[in-house]
């Protein structure tokens, strides 16, 4: 029975090995939420003359007014990167950029625009996609842009590819306010007026499937709800 | 190893069981996870306070004006060797021990205690309360050392880590850290997610900002090696609004 000892005796002895690694867990219950630093570099522009639209404007201003990010000022870009053979991490660690997006801009028939999100930190690729679209839509194809990155980044679902409805009011001293409709992106940009009245208007709102608009209209008697029609890009 | 029985079947089955059971332990342990004992810190803030007695450099007697600020300069000069080092302490204390019973004599042949014994005296006592403080501190357990040290590494991460919006209390994400003795993050992994992406980047994208934890050079070779080789972070948020 010398063996069945020996045998015991081994497994005690690794079972008080096992317990000697114990491992430390540190616990982080709390952060300073502060916004994550992005640079958007220029998107390089593939075609003859001047490109369009600055499409990284558009998402550098997007995901600025979101709160959720600290785009990286373009004088303090050291570089210019439009692939990933171009990006030199370090420049950017020198930043203090978590992320850095660049892409390319393209047009045959329609606007193509490629674009990569880089993790500075641990030196890859987080994300590449591609939009297109036609020409005049480039801004709204900036927005898709920003709203990939958005969701990426947070988790959440972005909201910049929309658009605003809004009421705006002219004060005439001594006479009746002139009050217009207008359709515009979500930042504003665009704004494009749909109706203009001397009678006021209250609360536009959109139809269930975005293809409609409806609004208070006092023109043929006070308080009807008027339809009228725009479209939202989904 | 057993000494072979002139049967062959029972040697045979106790290394087969031995090698098995080896084999089991080792994978098991390698692939980590179950046995490993977590050490919480809900947040300790430690503090590191001397405790200086000021009545020592003044004492009753009452030195006139001049006298004040020789007694103030004398000490804080003393105060800095005996901080840097643990080993000076003991070597001090002596040199200013001695001129004590040398100086004292004097005392008793006159009432009045001059001004340089007076500032030895507030010096010896001073290096004294400072030794039994530095033996106190030295014989403060690895624990409380390996503790203070997790509290700054949990300072230093909270001070980096932003969370998306997505973010919520309660989301829980665990990660293998594993530095060299410079106080380096050398690897951050993710052992469990927590199913969130966004959330699971932040904490570690906290980690490699804070880069490095330069403080932990001071930590003894042995202490470092049992408890910050590597370790774990587990990021739990309890602060968020939702």
């Amino acid at each position: 029975m010398k063996w069945l000892v020996c045998v015991v005796l081994n497994v005690v002895l690794l079972l008080a090995a096992l317990n000697a690694r114990a491992e430390l867990t540190i616990e982080i219950t709390q952060g300073v939420d502060n916004p994550t630093a992005i640079a958007v570099v220029p998107f390089a522009w593939q075609g003859a003359g001047l490109a369009p639209e600055d499409i990284a404007a558009v998402v550098d201003g997007d995901l600025a007014r979101s709160g959720q990010f600290a785009p990286v000022g373009r004088a303090d870009m050291l570089g210019r990167p439009s692939t990933a053979a171009e990006v030199f991490y370090r420049d950017w660690r020198a930043l203090d950029t978590e992320y850095l997006l660049d892409g390319r801009v393209s047009v045959t028939s329609q606007m193509r625009i490629e674009y990569e999100l880089f993790d500075v930190l641990r030196q890859t690729s987080v994300y590449s996609g591609v939009e297109t679209g036609p020409v005049n839509e480039a801004r709204m194809l900036g927005h898709r842009v920003a709203d990939a990155v958005y969701e990426k980044l947070t988790g959440i679902r972005g909201a910049f590819a929309t658009r605003l409805l809004y009421i705006s009011v002219t004060r005439v001293p001594g006479g009746k306010d002139y009050s217009r409709l207008t359709l515009a992106d979500s930042d504003g940009a665009r704004p494009i007026v749909l109706l203009e009245s001397r009678e006021p208007m209250l609360a536009p709102t959109w139809s269930p499937d975005g293809k409609q608009i409806a609004y208070v209209s006092f023109e043929t008697s006070p308080g009807h709800l008027s339809p009228g029609s725009g479209n939202r890009p989904a | 190893m057993p000494a072979a029985p002139r049967i062959v079947v029972r040697p045979v089955l106790a290394t087969l069981v031995l090698h098995g059971l080896m084999l089991y332990f080792l994978t098991a342990n390698w692939a980590g996870s179950e046995v490993e004992v977590t050490r919480v810190k809900p947040a300790p803030r430690v503090i590191n306070a001397h405790l200086v007695d000021v009545s020592d450099f003044k004492p009753k007697p009452k030195p006139k004006p001049v006298a004040k600020p020789k007694t103030r300069t004398k000490p804080k000069s003393k105060p800095r060797p005996v901080a840097k080092s643990k080993p000076k302490p003991a070597a001090k204390v002596k040199p200013a021990a001695k001129p004590k019973p040398v100086v004292k004599p004097r005392p008793k042949a006159e009432p009045r205690i001059s001004e340089q014994e007076l500032a030895a005296m507030a010096r010896a006592d001073l290096s004294r309360a400072m030794a039994e403080e530095e033996q106190v501190r030295a014989t403060a357990t690895a624990e409380e050392m390996a503790a203070s040290y997790a509290a700054l590494i949990q300072q230093t991460v909270v001070n980096y880590w932003s969370r998306p919006p997505s973010a919520r209390n309660g989301m829980e994400a665990l990660l293998a850290i594993q530095l060299i003795p410079t106080g380096e993050v050398v690897s951050v992994t993710v052992l469990k997610s927590s199913g969130n992406t966004a959330f699971d980047r932040s904490a570690v994208n906290a980690v490699e900002k804070a880069g490095s934890f330069p403080e932990l050079q001071s930590l003894p070779t042995r202490e470092f090696e049992k408890t910050f080789r590597r370790f774990r972070l587990l990021f739990r948020p309890e602060d968020l609004r939702y």
